[in-house]
This record gives C-alpha cells, structure tokens and sequence, in this order.
C-alpha cells in the first residue's frame, strides 16, 4: 500500500510537469487551431535561457533573489523565442491549409533541437541550483520538496489564471473571438495579430517557467531535453481534449500517473508507447479527447 | 538558367569525387556521430581522434609520412553512416577506418568495411557482434561479456553483497548487453536478481523505478547506462533516502557525472578503463592536453578513441608496405599496448584484452579499488 | 510500347555507367535514393493525394524492414534470391497494419490523424524495442545483401517502376479522381455518394503497403536494422522529401528524393569543417518552402505535364 500511495506522489509530480506544458499546447490550438510542435523546444530554450543568465551573472548561490533572476531570463527569453516563431514562422501560414502550418511547426521543431546541438554543444550541462530545493516533509514515506511544491502550484495557478483570463476579461473575450471567427474579428476592433501574438507570448512564458522549475528539481539541460517531455505532454493535451484548458490539466496528471504505474509494476520498457496507446483509445470513443468540443462544421 | 545550374553541378560533382592522392600523406578515415540524438559520443569521439592525430603528426608523423585524416558525421543515422563508410572507401581511398563509438553503427560499416577489405578499428562499440563480421574488424575496448563478468564479480567477493536489482536503458545496446551478462555472472556467483527494471535515455525522472525498487529488499543497484541517466538517477535515490551502493560501467565515465550529480554519486562503484588517480605519465599527460585543447576534460569515448588512433598509427608503422592487408596483420598482433585507457592486446577474435579497474566516485575522482584481469 | 523501350535502355545504360565507371559510394547513395523515393512516393500517396497527413511511415517502414529480414533470415536461410519474396512479405504485412490502423482512424479529423499515426510509428518502434527475439535494441544484425550491383540496381528500379506506376494508374483513375474529390471538397463528395471513409482506408492501405516495400528492402540494402532507425526523424524525413516534390506530384517525390539524397554527398565536399549543417539547411528549407512555395516543385502535377503538348503526343502519352 506504502508503495502504492508512492507511486502516486510521483504520478502527480510527472503529471504536474506535463499539465504546464500542456496547457502551452493547449492555448495555441484553442486560438489557432494548429499543433505548435516546436513549444517543446521553446520550453528548452527556457531553461538555457536562465542557465545562461545565471552563467553570466554568475549567480553562484541559491537564493530567492538568483530564482527570480534565472525564473526572469528563463520567461524572457522564452517568450520573446516564441514571439519571434509566432511572427516569422507561423504568421505568414495563417491563411494556409492546416497541413502547411503543422509541416511548418515541425520544421521549426527540428530547427532548434539541431541548432540547440550546435549553438550550446550537445552536451547536457549541469543546471545550476538557483534556489535550495529543501525537502519540506514526507507523505508517506516519499520526501515533498520545495520544487514539487512550486510546479503543482504554478500548474494549478496557470490554470486558474488562465481560465479567468479567457472567460472573465476583455482580452479573454477577443481571444475567444480569434479562435471562432478570425475573419470578424477586425470588423470588431480586435488586432488579430496582437491577441495572437499574446497568446503566444503567455504560452510561451508557460514554458519558460515550467524549464526553470523542472531544470531545479531535475539539473541536468541539453538541446533535446524538450523531446521527450514535449510528446508526452502534447499527448496529455489531445487526449484531454485540445482546447480546453481542464482537458490539459486532467490528462497531464493522468498521463504522469499511468506512466508512474506502468513502470512502478513492471511494465517499465512500454512507457513510451503507453501515452500513445490511450491516446488512440481515447480518441476512438470520444474524437475529440476527454472534455473537447465538438466543432460544428458549417457547409 | 537551368542549364547552367546544372553544368555547375556536375562540376562539382566531379570536382568532389576526384580527390589527388597525395604518396606522402596515409590516409586515414573516421565515422562519427557529430550531430543527432548520441552527438556526445561523437563529438567527444572525433576530438580524441584529432588530438592523438595531430600529436603523431607533430611529432613527424608515421616513418616520416604525416596522417591525412578525413571523418565525416553519419548523424546518428544509419544510412548515412552506410553512406559515409562507402564513401571512405570508394571515393577518399582510405587504408583504415576508425569507428563508430557505438555497436549498433559499427555493424553497419563493419559490412562495408569488411566487404571492401578496409580494416576498421572501433574505439568503444562493446557488443561482441562488431568483431564477429569479418577478420578486418577490429575493436580498442573490452566487449559486454568481460565487462558485465567484473560488476558481478566485484559485487560478490569484494562487497560480499548478493541481491541486486538491474536499472538498463532499454535503448542501450550496451547498457542491455551489460545488464544481461552481470544478471547471468551474478547468478552463477551465487547472487540474485531481485528485480529487472528499465528507463530510457532522455528520461530525467526515475522516481517510478527507485520507489519499486526501493520496496524490495536489494542490496545494490546495477546500472549501467550512460553518465546522462546514472546522476540523476543517483540523486534521486538520494532523495528518496535509498543507501544501496549503485553499480556500474565504463558508461559512467564523464566530468558531467559529478557535475551534475554533486555528491549523490559518491560512494558508489563502476568499472573503468583508467582511474583520474592514475599516476601513469601517459594519462596525466593526455589530460592535460586534452583540457587545454578543448577546454574541457576528457571523457572514455575520447580517452578510448585517442587509444584507436594511436593503436592504429602503430599497426601502420609497423608494416613493410601500407597496404589494408599489412595493416589488417599488424593490428591482429598488437600486444602490449600502452594506452591512456591501459596496457592492451589484441586477441584471436580482434577483441582488446585489457584489465578493468574497479573504481569508486569519489567527489570528481574516481579512486582505484581493485583490478580485473580478463 | 515505345516510351517503354526508350525507358528500359536508359535504365540499363544507367546501371552500366553506374557499375563500370563509378564506384561502391555511389552505388550505394543511388540505391538509397530509390529507397527514399518509394518511401517518399507511399507518404505522398496518403498526404498528397488523399490529404491525410501521416507521421508514422517510418513506422511502417519498420514493419516491413524487420519482416523481410526476420523471413529471409529464419526461413529462407539467407538466400538473396529470395529477398523480393521477403521484401513483398513485408509490404503485405505493412499492408495489413496499414488496414488495421485506418479503420477507425478516419473517423477523426485533420491534426488527429497525423496524431494518431505519430503514436503508431512509436508503438512499433517501442514493440520491436521489446522484442528480443529480433534483438530488441541490440537490432537484427547480418541481413543478406545482394551479392552483387547489379542485382540490386535491377531490383531497386523494378520496385521503384511498380511503386509508381502502380500509383500512377490509381491517381489518373476513378479512385485518383475520388481521392481528388474528397481532397477538395469532402462534404460535397459525400453528397455525391462517395464514401470517404473507405476510400481513405484504401488510399492507406496502399500506401502503407509500399511503404513496407521500401522498408523491406531498405533492410537488405544496410544489412543492419534496429528500432532506433526508424524514429520520428526518419518520417520527417521522408515527409520534407514528398513536401519538396510537391503533395500530390508521383515524379515530383522522385525528383526531390534524387536532389536530398545526391545533393548533400555533393555538399560533403564543401561541408564547413566536420559540422554537418543539412539538420539546420533542411529545417530552414522546409520553413522556407512551406512560407514562399508551398506546392513544392510540381504541385499536384506530374513533370510530364509541364512538357509541351506537341512532344507529349509524339511519345503517346494521351494527358
């Protein structure tokens, strides 16, 4: 039992992860209906963006101060990456078939991780510690540290802030409005561009959070740290229903959990194969993922 | 427009493919992974190529002729590493190949290579399959079956321990064919293998496998992965308060271990081909070079891949004629020689028979505990 | 009947100047070009033409390598000449999975599919990974080669002929002319009576089937095959190919399988020190081609259809 309530923790800690970067993948599809693939890479741009921060301003210590620099050069970083793909990359395909635009995101994917290999070197590099991750308490028998704490609050605070953006605000309203008729909004007084590049930006951000956390708890970066943590939480999106910012959290702890499971009894050399497996199982009773809408489609 | 594009092609194609044959320069060719999924390795790979490829130059090369050499990157790709090997041979006319550093490409262009009768000498693929293609192939490292024999065998009479669980990357021919022959060894020394668990590498949580792991009584970990997964794997189990010694191979050995793993790797054991304590001259001396090179410490692709070059450089001296054929004859009775990673001889199979040390991670130091012999 | 001739001579002047002059190296990227051209051919089939956009050829490519491997290996004992018989054993089976995967698939719209056969490539990849009895990821080492060019070179062109002719007819027929249909327009399709969903399963089917072709034969052609040689890379990389050529042009893929297969072993020559920039240059070329020129080099069209139509009469062909 003592193993069992183990590897739950862990579950909702992976799933914690996955939750914040699905909600990034989340967003943009909601606007944009496209699938940004490269939002795995603009997370690992994150963390080098803090660890380079903190490489040139030497930022030896743990410290509260060094954490919020690293958190800053991470999130900035990040978005303006994200700001700058959105602009280049994908603005000029938003009136293209959907297909363009996916080709296009997976080329951006693509650029980065080998790019990443050759700008930072393809070596990981140890991430340096910018705050004390202390081992708060244990829950049976399982040490909580600081760092879980951080990402299961962050992902829930994103979620909730998020949702109150999108359906209590004004700029929520227009996003809302992007992501249905793209072709009205102008006549409304809504920039396109600006509530588009907006959404990129705050995903982005997302990200750049998620990498500094993760990259604390877990001290080790590399070009293609993205890779992996992208996919199963891309996944977690879809199959949580993409476009819905719950859908993204509730399949990211799921997904954390199953994949806990699956390797804590035994059947550790699927885990790959496990996100894709209940993806497709997902998909088949209900196409648009656990709490997706249904598009009416208009003749 | 289109026609002289097209003449401006074939140009270059036919400038590419000629190359002039220089009869003062032996020309010598290496594939690696330069970019892609395991670009460390080549990386790593080529510079300790390069180094110990100058260094021979510099010192008036090989009986007076200097090295030329050409290394292309395969990608990490199988295709291209077909590609590249064929085009060592065919185009570039090499007389000896070294590569890959691991087994799964070394196959590849051990086929081209013995089809071609080019010798190959691979500095770090350890799956006994490399050598058994053909009496060209050649290998600078010991194969899985010795390695994973050392673990078990230091396990049982040095520690005296006798449960161990397996943590392989099953991605990892290597890491696979370590934990197979340490779960075959320890159990013939009266050990037992309480539990076999897999990860995968790229993955940074562990958590699911220690906390199985953790619930069953074991007395050591084995795993033998590479220095990415194994820190973050130490710390981890740090964290959860295990304090099993963790078991391991030559995978491990890399700065980055202890860079990233800080203190949670102390303690724990792996077999190796050299330890930093190492006094030999040859050692300290390599990296010592290696570091003001590259500014950065050496790891064993590059330390077993300055080894190949140097191994190679001396079957080539050794030769009456440069011919593949001399060169093939010569690397078959290399005994004895004195490399940064050990004293190595090349047995019946084409397989380097050398010792393994035994060594504990201690801070950035790996201190000598024991040797094997094989 | 004469198109055909003129054809078969150049094939053979071809694979003499290919033998005699010129040497293993470039016999081997040759082959590899058929290769990436049947398997650029098979993807274009299913997103070009049918305009289901898959990510997991290589997934089906694997199926097919490790079929006509494992065949070859433990029941034919490695005798080359019965590798077409493997390599047709492993499209078949490729076939099958293809079938399997599309029957409740093309229910669900666009991204999904791309989704969903993402996730199937990596479930191959992780089932072979598993499977020791094929080496897990140690791979499947010593598969047969063709002893010689020659025999390569000829089965190599056949497989490639077959592959496009086979598609060739299919997209100038009634089902090409469906394929269209749904392409364009599919709720107006379904009016017309077409069941879009079958002749999508169709469509994949034949795809995935040479698909495992390509693969069958890319096995015999390396020697050495493992899970870790048909990851998602590999299925971008076919995918920039069929993109490059133009979605829905048959010669469009060969042509641009033959420019990204010889293209780079030029540019090897003239590569920048020992760093291989292709990962940065094809990315970029993707990006570009999708902003600037998404229809690739041909679009739809086949490269027969930009020569005049005097010269086209006179070869007998009636398009």
């Amino acid at each position: 039992m003592q193993e069992f309530l183990q590897h739950t923790l862990n579950g909702l800690s992976i799933g914690s992860i996955y939750a914040l970067l699905a909600l990034g993948y989340t967003m943009v599809y909601g606007i944009l209906g496209m699938i940004n693939f490269a939002h795995s890479e603009i997370y690992m741009m994150g963390a080098f963006g803090a660890f380079y921060t903190a490489r040139f301003l030497n930022l030896d210590t743990p410290s509260v101060l060094n954490f919020a620099i690293g958190l800053l050069g991470a999130v900035s970083f990040a978005a303006i990456v994200g700001f700058l793909v959105e602009k280049f990359a994908y603005k000029p395909l938003r009136k293209s078939p959907k297909m363009n635009v996916l080709i296009t995101a997976i080329g951006v994917s693509i650029l980065f991780q080998y790019g990443g290999q050759i700008i930072f070197g393809a070596d990981p590099k140890s991430f340096p510690a910018l705050i004390e991750d202390k081992n708060l308490f244990s829950l049976f028998d399982s040490p909580i540290h600081l760092t879980d704490l951080l990402i299961y609050f962050v992902s829930f605070a994103s979620l909730g802030i998020l949702s109150f953006i999108i359906f209590k605000t004004q700029t929520g309203r227009a996003m809302r409005a992007v992501s249905t008729r793209p072709d009205m909004t102008p006549l409304m007084g809504i920039s396109n561009n600006k509530i588009i590049s907006a959404t990129f930006v705050i995903g982005s951000a997302l990200a750049g959070v998620a990498a500094v956390l993760v990259s604390i708890k877990y001290p080790k970066i590399d070009p293609m740290m993205g890779v992996r943590i992208g996919m199963a939480s891309f996944v977690a999106a879809v199959f949580g229903g993409i476009g819905s910012l719950h859908g993204a959290v509730v399949g990211g702890f799921l997904l954390g959990l199953g994949e806990t499971y699956l390797i804590g009894y035994g059947a550790s050399t699927y885990k790959d194969a496990f996100s894709f497996v209940i993806l497709i199982i997902v998909l088949l009773y209900k196409p648009t993922g656990l709490f997706g809408q249904t598009r009416k489609e208009k003749i | 427009m289109k026609q002289i594009l097209s003449i401006l092609a074939a140009v270059l194609f036919v400038v590419g493919c000629t190359k002039k044959s220089n009869d003062n320069e032996i020309l010598i060719g290496s594939y690696s992974s330069n970019t892609g999924a395991t670009a460390t390795f080549g990386v790593y790979q080529l510079r300790g190529t390069e180094m110990a490829i100058e260094e021979i130059n510099a010192k008036g090369g090989i009986n007076g002729k200097k090295i030329k050499h050409i290394n292309y990157d395969n990608k990490s790709n199988s295709d291209e590493t077909l590609a590249v090997v064929n085009r060592l041979i065919s185009q570039d006319k090499v007389v000896a190949i070294l590569g890959e550093a691991t087994s799964g490409r070394s196959k590849i262009g051990a086929q081209v290579a013995q089809q071609n009768k080019v010798p190959m000498l691979s500095s770090s693929a350890t799956n006994p399959d490399v050598t058994k293609t053909g009496n060209y192939i050649f290998r600078a490292c010991f194969i899985d079956p010795f390695q994973g024999m050392v673990m078990a065998k230091f396990m049982t009479e040095n520690l005296k321990l006798k449960r161990a669980a397996i943590m392989r990357d099953i991605k990892n021919d290597y890491s696979v064919g370590l934990s197979d022959i340490f779960a075959e060894k320890l159990k013939g020394m009266g050990g037992e293998i309480v539990t076999d668990i897999s990860y995968q590498e790229g993955d940074i949580d562990f958590k699911s496998q220690l906390t199985s792991i953790k619930a069953k009584n074991v007395d050591a970990i084995f795993i033998p992965g590479y220095y990415n997964e194994v820190a973050l794997v130490a710390k981890q189990a740090k964290e959860l308060g295990m304090t099993q010694p963790l078991l391991g191979g030559d995978g491990w050995s890399s700065p980055k271990l202890h860079e990233i793993a800080k203190t949670a790797i102390d303690g724990s054991y792996f077999s190796n081909h050299y330890t930093t304590e190492s006094t030999d001259p040859k050692t300290v001396d390599f990296v010592k070079a290696f570091k003001a090179k590259y500014n950065e410490v050496p790891d064993v692709m590059a330390a077993l891949a300055y080894d190949a070059a140097y191994m190679m450089a001396e079957a080539i001296s050794k030769t009456k004629e440069i011919t593949s054929e001399n060169i093939r004859d010569e690397l078959s009775k290399i005994k004895d020689f004195h490399g940064v990673t050990g004293k190595m001889s090349m047995d019946a199979n084409r397989d380097a028979v050398k010792s393994a040390v035994v060594v504990q991670v201690q801070g950035d130091q790996y201190k000598f505990i024991t040797s094997v012999n094989p | 009947m004469k198109k055909y001739l003129v054809f078969l001579v150049l094939v053979i002047s071809l694979g003499v100047v290919l033998n005699s002059f010129l040497n293993s190296y470039i016999q081997a990227i040759f082959i590899s070009f058929i290769v990436n051209a049947i398997m650029a051919l098979s993807l274009n089939f299913i997103t070009g033409l049918a305009d289901q956009f898959s990510l997991g050829h290589a997934g089906l490519m694997a199926i097919g390598a490790y079929t006509s491997a494992v065949l070859n290996k433990e029941f034919f004992s490695d005798q080359w000449m019965l590798i077409p018989l493997g390599v047709l054993a492993g499209g078949l089976l490729a076939a099958v999975a293809g079938y399997l995967v599309s029957l409740p698939s093309f229910r669900l719209k666009g991204d999904y599919i791309a989704i969903v056969t993402l996730g199937l490539a990596e479930i191959v990849r992780v089932l072979l990974l598993n499977w020791k009895h094929v080496g897990g990821p140690r791979g499947y080492n010593a598969i047969t080669k063709f002893p010689d060019f020659w025999y390569a070179y000829g089965f190599a062109i056949f497989l490639l002929f077959v592959t496009f002719m086979t598609m060739h007819r299919l997209k100038v027929s009634w089902f090409g002319r469906n394929l269209w249909a749904i392409n364009e327009d599919d709720i107006a399709a379904e009016v017309m009576g077409l069941e879009i969903a079958k002749t999508k399963r169709y469509a994949f089917t034949i795809s995935s089937f040479f698909a495992g072709i390509g693969g069958g034969f890319y096995s015999h052609h390396l020697g050495y095959i493992s899970p870790g040689s048909f990851g998602f890379i590999i299925s971008v990389q076919i995918l920039i190919i069929a993109v490059l050529g133009g979605l829905g042009s048959l010669s469009g893929s060969i042509m641009a399988a033959a420019i990204l297969t010889f293209l780079p072993e030029l540019l090897r020559s003239v590569q920048a020190g020992s760093l291989d920039l292709r990962m940065i240059i094809y990315p970029i070329l993707l990006i570009l081609m999708m902003i600037l020129r998404p229809q690739g080099l041909f679009g739809r069209k086949e490269i027969f259809e930009y020569v005049p139509k005097k010269i086209r009469a006179k070869l007998g062909m009636h398009r």
